[in-house]
């Protein structure tokens, strides 16, 4: 891994905890029971 | 020439603002938790509120109770000592595990608290497989992992304090701990619940304001990590495979130990009974109010602790390796002294007083939840005949008690190795009830046999591998995988081996009203 800059794990990080998070909601909303 | 910034010393300076701004953040927390004193007429409202809370002081309270000194103090020393390659243990991952915390538990949690009538999270597991003896040994288990992970809750703060101050931190913590006690005693579930969202405010405020703070006073990204690089190339490694393979250091010097890290924020954040406590006294929550609390948690414990590791970074690029040198407190020192260095006395007092909410908040959620183990899963499952009364006063009683261990322990034998010491414990509670609990929301064939299995295998497990990481016989992310991995295999087989549930129990809590 060396060569990579860090920034671009870190923001790979945060992005990923964004996508999870509309993933989450969108396959969550469908099945909501109220 | 010395290419590092020096070491701040404390002084007025820094005293004077900390003091004062930790002196009116403890009468705000009073002032709140105690307008909540006169709010329940029965120990049940006392234990769980009037479940009316809205989704704005849930999600507050819920990123509060889950970050805690570790998240202001342990993250940054480890970027500070392994550069890059600690990110991964401090706590880039929480979102991976709030975040399915949020939308697997919140809101079938909370609902199966009105229809099945439960105020703890034993309780929860009791009524959801029809067995007292499932409630009370997960009150048992609760109160053993908690009553250790509570000990090194106050190590931040006095840690911080006396590098900011440099006085004793006896009476600050000891006030601190006075005032938690008086708003759990008086203000139980809900009081708790407004200060820890007034307290998340604050933590996700000093730790956001700290890391930009820290990130321009280096030269921003590009020259945090040249000055990075000018101390060593290994700390912008993404991994450093130069540290040892087993031991503590895995968590950085391998990819399985780096996974280990993800699975171990996952099984927290999602499993931690004082986090998922926070929904049982909530309204009953719609797609809007999920949008809510997803937003809070973003807020609080999403972008501010992504700079976590920014800010221990930072402290590494302006001090040098010279922390490591400084006992007992080490790499603990990074963000007391960055906040002083790059953001004076204002930063500082933001800082501590952000680190203060952080370590008093999960300090108040893991106490109010071994309090309840006792008095509702342990007294009243074995007696119900028991009074309301009673209850309240042996709660009031063990609430001092359980504030005063940490606080012992912070004085008489602080634990060093904060980082490890949690994450030994914080892997077994967080694989045993992210099982026991969430998955069998869902998983109708859960029994009560395979969640005690999946309980005394916890148990087995962290004490064993733990010592195993000690002698260095092997790697910390193994032992994440191997108590999550044996946890899960251990609640599925012991479950799938033992008599169904029986199909009443299973009506009540699954059949759509």
């Amino acid at each position: 891994m060396e060569g990579i800059n860090p920034w671009y794990a870190w923001w790979a990080i945060v992005i990923a905890s964004a996508a999870l998070t509309l993933v989450g909601m969108a396959l969550a909303y469908r099945r909501w029971d109220n | 020439m010395n290419q590092f910034v020096e070491i701040p010393k404390p002084g007025m300076e820094y005293y004077l603002p900390v003091a004062i701004g930790i002196l009116v953040f403890f009468v705000i927390c009073i002032v709140v938790g105690m307008r909540a004193r006169k709010s329940w007429t029965s120990y049940e409202e006392y234990v769980v509120g009037h479940r009316n809370i809205g989704p704005v002081v849930t999600g507050l309270a819920l990123s509060a109770s889950w970050l805690s000194g570790w998240a202001y103090l342990g993250s940054m020393g480890v970027t500070y000592t392994a550069g890059w390659s600690g990110m991964y243990l401090a706590s880039m991952w929480s979102l991976f595990g709030i975040i399915p915390c949020l939308l697997l538990t919140a809101q079938k949690l909370r609902k199966y608290s009105v229809k099945l009538g439960y105020t703890t999270i034993p309780e929860a597991l009791g009524k959801r497989f029809g067995s007292r003896t499932v409630q009370i040994v997960a009150a048992v288990v609760i109160l053993y992992y908690y009553l250790g992970y509570s000990i090194g809750q106050l190590k931040a703060g006095a840690t911080c304090w006396y590098a900011v101050a440099g006085l004793s931190p006896v009476w600050c913590i000891l006030f601190s701990v006075v005032i938690t006690w008086l708003y759990l005693a008086y203000g139980g579930y809900t009081g708790n619940q407004w200060v820890m969202a007034l307290q998340g405010i604050l933590v996700g405020v000093g730790a956001m304001l700290l890391g930009v703070v820290a990130l321009y006073y280096v030269g921003g990204p590009a020259g945090l990590n040249e000055k990075l690089v000018a101390q060593s190339s290994n700390l912008v490694q993404l991994i450093r495979p130069d540290l040892p393979a087993v031991g503590p250091t895995q968590a950085f010097s391998s990819w399985v130990g780096v996974f280990g890290t993800l699975v171990l924020f996952v099984m927290m954040a999602s499993g931690f009974p004082h986090t998922t406590s926070r929904f049982l006294g909530a309204r009953e929550i719609t797609k809007k109010d999920m949008t809510i609390l997803i937003i809070m948690v973003w807020c609080i414990a999403g972008f501010p602790i992504f700079f976590d590791s920014i800010t221990g970074l930072s402290a590494r690029a302006v001090f040098g390796p010279a922390l490591l040198k400084i006992n007992p407190w080490k790499a603990d020192l990074a963000g007391p002294f960055i906040s002083m260095v790059a953001g004076g006395s204002f930063v500082s007092t933001l800082y501590i007083i952000g680190l203060f909410a952080a370590a008093l908040s999960t300090l108040a959620a893991l106490v109010f939840v071994m309090v309840t183990a006792v008095t509702v899963d342990i007294v009243k499952a074995v007696k119900p005949s028991v009074n309301d009364r009673t209850l309240l006063t042996l709660g009031r009683i063990l609430t001092g008690v359980f504030v005063l261990i940490p606080f012992i322990f912070t004085l008489i034998n602080p634990p060093e190795l904060l980082a490890v010491l949690m994450s030994q414990v914080g892997v077994a509670i967080g694989s045993t009830f992210f099982f026991s609990l969430i998955m069998s929301l869902y998983w109708r064939r859960a029994t009560a046999a395979g969640v005690l299995a999946c309980m005394i295998y916890g148990l087995l497990a962290s004490g064993i591998f733990g010592i195993l990481v000690t002698k260095k016989t092997i790697g910390i992310g193994t032992v994440y995988l191997l108590v999550a991995a044996g946890s899960g295999i251990v609640y599925f087989l012991g479950s799938l081996i033992s008599k169904p549930p029986k199909a009443e129990i299973l009506k009540i809590i699954f059949d759509k009203d």
